[in-house]
């Protein structure tokens, strides 16, 4: 008996695809979100600053703020990345010692 | 006059050899299929640490903590803004942020986690230092600072609910 190797990457594509899009969608999802409130953040410090409800030197500090939120976002989303890298790579693996187990069945 | 003959060295006249060394073909194939099952069923990839709920429900106890402080900032009058009024407060969050922080770098493989505690840590001091050393807080910006400071808890809690995703 023969190893299928089509057979078996067309699997692991199979596996790995699903958990990877359900990844794909939770990074979306939040960065969907965190993308909009920060919008709102945005105009309400530009028009704080257009009213000179704050000065120029508060505004580069509220900017400065936002970014190192963003680098935190970031880190969720690499976060949120690695977790779906995980879950698609066990799940090969799974497959592979399945695929192994039937394949040695029959001798 | 005796003559000496040379046997040919094969397996089959060899018993010791027949018995301890098979020759390549089924045997060989099915220990290594046995090797190679054994590993994979074994291997398991990790790059990032469970979900702690233990960890999530302090994160929903530090943001509580930091919520409250900022309303009670947004409650109190611009006469009643000063640092010394709320000196407490602001102390007693800011340790509740170190602890948390503490937790996430406890775990092994939670970069991701202890890195947000430490960008929401500086970003707090600096609320804090500012609010010290104005002794006001610009009431236009409680409002931004509030939403902002409830994102690094967003962004620690969204990191713990994709770690659901490694579950089996």
């Amino acid at each position: 008996m023969n190893l299928n190797t089509e057979e078996i990457l067309k699997g692991l594509t199979e596996v790995m695809q699903g958990h990877l899009t359900a990844g794909a969608d939770e990074v979306r999802q939040y960065a969907t979100r965190f993308m909009e409130r920060r919008k709102h953040r945005l105009n309400d410090i530009a028009y704080l600053y257009a009213n000179k409800l704050i000065t120029a030197e508060q505004m580069q500090e509220e900017l400065a703020d936002e970014g190192r939120l963003l680098e935190a976002q970031l880190l969720a989303i690499h976060a949120i990345g690695k977790a779906a890298a995980q879950k698609a790579a066990n799940a090969a693996i799974a497959f592979l010692a399945d695929y192994f187990l039937k394949w040695i069945k029959p001798f | 006059m005796p003559t000496l003959t040379i046997q040919p060295a094969t397996g089959a006249c060899n018993p010791r050899r027949r018995m301890f060394l098979p020759t390549p073909g089924k045997y060989f194939l099915h220990a290594l299929f046995a090797v190679l099952v054994l590993a994979s069923v074994s291997c398991r990839v990790s790059l990032i640490a469970d979900r702690d709920e233990v960890f999530v429900n302090r994160v929903l106890e530090t943001a509580r903590k930091v919520d409250l402080l900022y309303l009670q900032l947004m409650s109190a009058d611009s006469a009643h803004l000063k640092y010394a009024n709320f000196a407490e407060a602001w102390n007693n969050t800011e340790v509740e942020i170190r602890q948390l922080r503490l937790m996430a770098e406890a775990h092994p493989l939670n970069r991701e986690s202890s890195q947000i505690c430490n960008l929401l840590l500086e970003t707090f001091t600096r609320y804090k230092n500012q609010h010290q050393k104005a002794d006001i807080y610009s009431p236009a910006l409680l409002p931004i600072h509030r939403d902002r400071l409830a994102e690094y808890f967003i962004a620690l809690l969204s990191v713990e609910k994709a770690k659901e995703l490694t579950k089996p």
